[in-house]
């Protein structure tokens, strides 16, 4: 993945509106073949960036550069190769769905009518809606819009595509197929597909790297495995969201003393002795018990709520000091436990998984 | 839960209010094929003559045709004219856009014999008075608006992001304009030449003051009305009703067609 020149590269590219920097001064190296998430929640820069990307909006400071060497950073967008998909679709509401497809063709590649027409035909039968490509946009569902806004940005044979929030306006269990079906199209291609999304899960079952962005700033950049386990910072770790932080600081020991108890730490750059910390705890490694086992990582606690989702169930818990953790499970695991709201257990967790995030001054 | 009463008694008041509007124009349309030549009841038998008379007098012909050659090209100017002023609106971020609006909606909102005296004040200075292109530039300035409107409701339902979608698929501004604006507009912009066309053939105020000797129908109309009454005004009159209200059910067809399609 380490080619000399990286496809896209953002060099220190700035975003503001007036007095409101959307975008704060921003690094990104793109590889060729790539499946890059951008994620955050509504406001953090996202979109921002892929507008910028796109050509919709220039950089207020900065560089776009494809391939190292090719200064794109105020080219307007129709000189741009990177077709996008929008959240809204923007199909042409007076034109078939075939001359939806077929629009970047005659617009940019000046295919003529036969050729455009097989192309066209080409990728809606890829994307298992050649029988539609005579309808007009207005008779399709949801999903089948769609396909179409795929199919007429994948026409044009680029080397990245754009993608805004796609799925969001899906319903769940379409969104999952076409979650599979786009990393499928990605593989086949082995083109780069840049993705804008706040649904981590959908970031984190697609891509190979995701960007995580909050307040116009890039927070964590990793493939989603390292940022789930290692965050890089409290912002990521809430975001992500399956993880219990407890707040304290640290010992002379290089352990971390909390208001429930001092517990070892086995991962990530502990701050020096005294220093503020806090102790990441992921809510799949819990382990809930009636009794106490009397090891290290072990923590009293009320159950709050019970949520099922699906085989998973989600457990809130309150300690001690009010601190709510949270636990996830196979439905199996806990079963003869009695998880009533009020009830009281033993909350545990191997020593092993215990991450330290440096504390923030509040 | 509404009634059926309450909607027979709704669609009675409707019919009421329509009769009340229609009676005049359906006493012109009914004794304009009257033989008599008063408008009295009972009718005196039925009569093409009127037609007859009007097709034959000059002026009355010669005012027509100005009348029909002023609202075409009227339509046409005004409808871009309108077009520009509703994208500009779309598209662009301006301080004093709300001035801008307001000036650009303004005309109508004059009374027209006010509009009509500074016209025939400010085109006698530039030699525009008792010319076509008098009248032309008048109704040009008093339509726009209504085309504008039009527009502006169009462009109000197109998605911010078609604009982007087509420049991101390598569509130029222009061909971007050409090949996703214009189409989109296509039925508010076909919807503006008729209704332009009708404001135009039908004004007499303005064109009273400007025509001078190139009298429009409206104008030739009134000129007779001075002289005499003549039930040949009630077929002028039909004539002129039939082709304006022609031009506003074809603005509407064009609307609700749209409408009609694009319902999801």
């Amino acid at each position: 993945m380490a080619a000399p020149n990286p496809i896209l590269l953002l060099n220190q590219v700035t975003k503001s509106f007036g007095d409101t920097v959307a975008l704060h001064p921003t690094d990104l190296a793109i590889e060729k073949g790539e499946f890059i998430a951008l994620m955050g929640p509504s406001g953090c820069g996202k979109t921002t960036t892929l507008r910028l990307i796109a050509g919709m909006d220039y950089a207020s400071a900065g560089q776009l550069l494809m391939w190292g060497a090719d200064d794109i950073t105020a080219t307007p967008p129709w000189e741009r190769d990177m077709p996008m998909v929008w959240q809204s679709y923007a199909l042409f509401p007076f034109l078939s769905v075939r001359e939806n497809v077929e629009f970047g063709l005659r617009q940019k590649r000046r295919l003529l009518s036969p050729e455009r027409r097989k192309r066209a035909l080409e990728w809606l039968d890829r994307l298992g809606i050649a029988d539609l490509a005579e309808r007009s946009i207005h008779q399709l569902s949801g999903g089948q819009r769609q396909r179409v806004a795929i199919a007429r940005a994948l026409a044009l044979h680029p080397e990245i595509l754009l993608l805004d929030e796609p799925l969001s306006a899906l319903d769940a269990n379409l969104r999952l197929h076409m979650q599979s079906e786009l990393k499928r199209l990605h593989s086949e291609l082995g083109i780069t597909f840049l993705y804008v999304t706040h649904n981590q899960s959908e970031a984190f079952a697609m891509a190979d790297r995701v960007v995580i962005l909050s307040d116009g700033r890039v927070q964590q950049i990793g493939a989603p495995k390292e940022v789930h386990r290692a965050p890089a910072n409290r912002f990521v770790a809430r975001f992500v969201g399956a993880n219990t932080i407890l707040d304290g600081r640290m010992t002379g020991a290089g352990t971390i003393e909390t208001p429930v108890g001092t517990f070892g730490i086995a991962r990530g750059t502990p701050p020096p002795a005294h220093a503020a910390a806090s102790l990441l705890v992921p809510a799949d490694r819990v382990t809930l018990s009636t009794e106490a086992t009397g090891a290290s990582n072990e923590v009293a606690a009320e159950v709050l709520t019970e949520e099922f989702t699906g085989s998973f169930v989600t457990v809130m818990l309150r300690l001690a000091d009010g601190t709510e953790m949270k636990v996830q499970k196979q439905q199996s695991e806990i079963d003869g436990l009695d998880l009533r709201p009020g009830a009281r257990l033993f909350a545990g967790w191997p020593g092993e998984v215990g991450y330290v995030l440096p504390g923030e001054a509040c | 839960m509404r009634g059926v009463w309450t909607d027979r008694l709704l669609g009675g008041v409707t019919i009421v209010v329509f009769l009340f509007i229609l009676a005049p124009v359906a006493s012109i349309i009914v004794f304009s094929f009257n033989a008599d030549r008063y408008p009295s009841l009972p009718w005196g038998g039925f009569s093409l003559d009127w037609y007859r008379a009007i097709l034959t007098d000059e002026t009355v012909r010669r005012g027509f045709g100005r009348s029909l050659q002023v609202a075409a090209i009227v339509s046409v100017l005004a409808t871009f004219i309108g077009f520009a002023t509703a994208y500009v609106d779309y598209r662009f971020r301006f301080t004093g856009k709300l001035a801008f609006l307001a000036l650009a909606a303004l005309p109508p909102t004059v009374p027209v014999l006010i509009l009509g005296l500074a016209m025939l004040s400010f085109f006698s200075l530039i030699d525009l008075v008792g010319t076509l292109t008098g009248v032309i530039a008048g109704h040009v300035v008093l339509c726009s608006p209504f085309a504008m409107a039009l527009i502006r409701m169009r462009l109000a339902e197109m998605s911010p992001d078609l604009e982007g979608a087509a420049w991101n698929l390598g569509a130029t501004r222009w061909s971007c304009m050409r090949s996703v604006v214009l189409p989109f507009c296509k039925p508010a912009i076909f919807s503006a030449l008729a209704i332009t066309a009708a404001v135009s053939f039908d004004e007499f105020m303005i064109a009273w003051f400007v025509s001078g000797l190139n009298e429009t129908l409206p104008v030739r109309i009134l000129a007779m009305l001075q002289g005499q009454v003549s039930p040949r005004i009630n077929a002028i009159g039909t004539i002129v009703f039939v082709i304006t209200i022609a031009l506003v059910f074809l603005a509407q067809f064009l609307t609700t067609r749209k409408a009609d399609k694009e319902a999801p």
